[in-house]
């Protein structure tokens, strides 16, 4: 990786990444924790491993899912956690609580959409937050054109239900 | 935008049959202020995509960073300070070291001087006695012994300066010392004879 690369390319989505990576760990600091070890390791590959990657911010999406999923599956195996880790957690992302306390409806609609499963909720995210194409949302993903439209259809559905509803 | 045109994109937005484009338009829309009251319960969805969308990185290492380097420019300026002060008193200290071993060198001089001055004649009344011929001998010798002695090096004067200068201190340190322990001597004695004279 060079110099003249990392800053062209991936330093100018480090916000993109840090915002993906909060939505998967719905903690702060471990999406900044995600989004340096991210960078870190994409500044640490070796050329040769780097001359296929045809879209970058597509192939660095991937890296911050995989590296927010690791995270989030040892916090939930870790059972000795200590305690501030989950209070700090719950803080970080709305409350059912503060959602329906008042009328914050935008709060509320940000619940809905954390709380859409997992595919759902990451392809709703890279479209609507982060407006990436079909393409590149198959490619960050990993998945086929088909489960992105899928899911995406499906994560917009049960949000206006919810509205509708509510 | 007019009420129709969104409700349109809208109905396909909900399918997931919209371009990027028509997302964008219609988010423009919801976040532009002026919402058809038959839509104003979409707004909170949009404006919650806007506000997530202006979330950022906060790069705290940045602010970690200057932190520790503006104490280090503390920690250097303080650190010369001290030395600066540190040398200027090792310099006064050194010369008066100095100035002293100089005066000491002087009066050490002169006394040299003196004795070895006052020496011949005795000898030279000694030997006078048993020879003639040596007298000369030794009036060489003594000459030699005048001008050699009384040139002691500078190094060794100082040296001889600084170990007088602590010995003094310790003599008067050790008198200090020892006044103290009478003073303690003293006052033990006082105290015991307190209670005999209580028993007494």
């Amino acid at each position: 990786m060079t110099w003249d690369l990392f800053h062209q390319q991936v330093f100018p989505i480090r916000h993109k990444l840090y915002r993906f990576a909060l939505r998967i760990t719905g903690s702060v600091h471990e999406a900044e924790d995600v989004v340096q070890e991210v960078m870190e390791k994409v500044w640490k590959t070796a050329p040769a491993q780097t001359e296929n990657v045809q879209n970058w911010e597509a192939w660095c999406m991937t890296l911050t899912r995989n590296r927010s999923l690791d995270k989030t599956r040892s916090q939930t195996l870790r059972r000795t956690s200590p305690l501030e880790v989950e209070v700090d957690r719950k803080s970080d992302t709305v409350t059912p609580a503060q959602a329906t306390e008042g009328n914050d409806l935008i709060a509320h609609v940000k619940l809905m959409m954390q709380q859409l499963p997992e595919k759902q909720k990451l392809v709703m995210h890279l479209r609507d937050i982060e407006e990436l194409s079909y393409d590149e949302i198959a490619a960050a993903l990993q998945i086929s054109l088909d489960q992105v439209k899928v899911n995406l259809h499906r994560a917009r559905k049960a949000i206006r239900k919810k509205m509708i509803n509510d | 935008m007019k009420y129709e045109e969104v409700q349109e994109i809208l109905d396909r937005y909900w399918e997931g049959e919209t371009t990027l484009e028509e997302e964008r338009r219609i988010k423009a829309y919801f976040n532009g202020g002026q919402i058809d009251a038959r839509l104003s319960h979409i707004g909170p969805m949009f404006q919650a995509i806007r506000e997530e969308q202006s979330l950022q990185l906060v790069t705290k290492a940045k602010a970690a960073r200057i932190r520790p380097r503006r104490y280090l420019w503390a920690i250097a300026a303080s650190l010369a300070l001290l030395l600066t002060a540190g040398w200027w008193m090792f310099r006064a200290a050194d010369t008066t070291i100095q100035t002293a071993a100089n005066t000491i060198d002087e009066s050490s001089q002169s006394i040299k001087i003196q004795k070895v001055v006052e020496k011949p004649p005795s000898s030279l009344a000694i030997e006078a006695q048993p020879a003639q011929n040596t007298l000369s001998i030794k009036r060489k010798a003594s000459r030699k012994r005048v001008k050699t002695t009384p040139f002691i090096d500078s190094e060794t004067a100082m040296a001889m300066a600084e170990i007088k200068a602590a010995l003094a201190l310790v003599s008067s340190k050790l008198y200090a010392g020892r006044n103290e322990a009478i003073k303690g001597a003293t006052y033990l004695e006082r105290m015991e004879k307190i209670p005999k004279r209580k028993t007494g």
